[in-house]
């Protein structure tokens, strides 16, 4: 029991990190259709420069944190602004890719910063680990699970009671209706970056204590990112939450009773079932993509 | 002057041209209505204005200034707002919503007290919208959706107000409710640009009208001109 017990708080922290690896591509998603497989990058982003600047600079903690987080964001700005806004056929292919060239390009220059160590820092708080059933669980999972709560409680309330979140969804429904009622498109785009980045980056400071961080977590952390997203359905913010925590669990789960080297294969098996068995449920119709080209 | 200039005006799309060398002029405060065959252009035409399709060349002017290189989402702050063809609602969000971001342009000058205000107005002219203004736009009926179209286009409280087609498969008791709402708004001084499938009563309440032929100016005349027109007549009134 108590081990059980020990393998499911370990996978609600590393699920914990892919539900905001999916709410950061829904956001980019919900605003744009494209799928940023650069997600992953803003994660480690976050981590690495919380690190340089609480360890290497010393700086305090909350300056630290809001300066990573400010960071990541300012880098979701310039991807937004070098690679896509210049991009003059939006065709959703060719976004997609652009996306990937910039996760490479990200990565040449993190490992070029950072080199290939591993890096991490005090957890938030000290103190002991907290005894349930036998099962121990350390606070900074709590700091992970608190925070992406509230990064989901804050993420529905923007896109549900703010005009700037309703406008960003209307985007993406219909970016021609949204011209014409007076929201600017191209903004709403640079906004949905620049959010989606500060997510990543988010989750990047509160995970790297627990699971360290290196300049190549990217690709897996947006593989499995991606699996949640379209777990739940892409587009839907709640569905990516509960298919980022079912893929952690079943990863320590797998990690634990069967072999610690197949758990990378739990999310690339989930995706390939929805694959096979919905192919069209992730992107929706043709029609739909249409649509939604901005 | 003329509240709208359109000067040689043409418009391609790919190698097809949609619009060829148009010009067309009208005046503050009437009601003109574009009409012609399906694929004429009309459409484009609308399109063009707002800026969502490029022109090849010409220049349009409202109110003696040159609007052609200005974004779709700044033209509604000079006054120009579009009913679109399908409407084009946010189907997902509320009856409310909808209006709401019909003014989104003018949250920040205008504040959220005046934008309740233009709602009340829009709910005035549409009480049906006011009963259902917390259902999701894409529940609504038909003639629904159109009064929330318009509604929203209202929203910002234009000078210039363009509709495509807004009776498009409307009954007909519908269609008569929604001309009789552009006419009450161009009673209060706001300046219509419609086009129409149904030219005759297109025609009846037109101060001003256009014909397109194949992206060409055909004619161009009062309303009861163009009535009278024994041509006209023949292609667009059934004989
Ligand atoms: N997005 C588009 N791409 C290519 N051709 C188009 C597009 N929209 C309209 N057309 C073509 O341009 C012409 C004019 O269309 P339109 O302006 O929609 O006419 P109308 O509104 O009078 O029916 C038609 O031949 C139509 O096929
Ligand atoms: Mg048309």
């Amino acid at each position: 029991m108590s081990v059980f017990l020990q393998f499911l708080f370990s996978g609600l922290t590393i699920g914990a990190v892919y539900a905001m690896v999916g709410l950061g591509f829904n956001i980019i998603y919900n605003a744009t259709s494209i799928i940023n497989l650069a997600q992953g990058e803003f994660v480690v982003i976050g981590g690495l420069l919380m690190w340089l600047f609480s360890e290497s600079m010393k700086l305090p903690f909350l300056i630290s944190a809001l300066l990573a987080i400010l960071f990541t964001g300012l880098i979701g700005l310039l991807m937004e602004r070098l690679t896509i806004r210049p991009v003059k056929k939006k065709d959703l292919l060719l976004m997609i890719m652009i996306t990937i060239a910039v996760s490479i390009v990200l990565r040449g220059l993190l490992m070029f910063k950072f080199g290939k160590d591993p890096y991490t820092y005090n957890p938030f708080t000290e103190g002991d680990p907290i005894n349930i059933y036998g099962a121990y669980i350390q606070q900074q999972t709590l700091w992970v699970i608190g925070i992406t709560s509230l990064c989901i409680i804050l993420m529905y309330l923007f896109f549900n009671k703010t005009m700037l979140g309703k406008a960003m969804k209307a985007c993406a429904v219909d970016p021609t209706a949204a011209r014409i009622t007076g929201i600017n498109v191209e903004r709403m785009v640079m906004i949905s970056f620049v959010m989606s980045a500060m997510m990543g980056a988010v989750a990047g400071i509160a995970v790297t204590p627990i699971t360290l961080m290196e300049y190549d977590r990217g690709p897996m952390l947006a593989v499995k990112g991606f699996c949640a997203a379209i777990m739940g359905g892409l587009g839907r913010g709640r569905g990516s939450v509960i298919g980022g925590f079912i893929i952690g669990i079943l990863e320590s789960l797998t990690a634990g009773y069967i072999h610690s080297g197949a758990k990378d294969a739990v999310a690339l098996i989930i995706m390939l079932i929805i694959l096979f068995f919905r192919p069209a449920g992730i992107f929706g119709s043709k029609t739909i993509i249409d649509l939604r080209r901005f | 002057m003329m509240l709208m200039e359109i000067k040689d005006l043409t418009v391609s799309y790919g190698g097809i041209k949609a619009l060829r060398s148009l010009n067309i002029a009208f005046e503050e405060k009437s009601i003109v209505s574009i009409i012609g065959a399906n694929g004429a252009g009309k459409s484009t035409l609308l399109n063009t204005i707002m800026n969502l399709v490029p022109a090849e060349s010409g220049e349009i002017f409202f109110q003696g200034k040159r609007i052609s290189d200005i974004k779709s989402h700044e033209l509604i702050k000079l006054g120009i707002s579009l009913v679109p063809e399908g409407r084009m609602l946010f189907s997902h969000l509320t009856v409310r919503d909808n209006l709401h971001l019909g003014a989104y342009a003018f949250f920040r000058t205008l504040g959220k007290k005046e934008v309740r205000k233009r709602a009340e107005r829009v709910y005035e002219l549409f009480p049906i919208l006011k009963e259902r203004r917390d259902q999701i736009a894409g529940t609504l009926s038909g003639g629904q959706q159109q009064m929330l179209a318009i509604g929203r286009a209202l929203m910002a409280d234009p000078r210039l107000l363009m509709l495509d087609e807004p009776s498009m498969g409307l009954a007909p008791m519908l269609v008569k409710d929604i001309f009789n709402v552009i006419k009450h708004l161009n009673s209060q001084s706001m300046s219509i640009l419609l086009i129409e499938q149904n030219a005759r009563a297109a025609l009846k309440m037109s101060h001003y009208a256009f014909v397109l032929e194949s992206g060409r100016l055909a004619s161009q005349g009062t309303g009861a001109s163009l009535l009278n027109d024994e041509k006209i007549k023949k292609a667009y009134l059934g004989g």
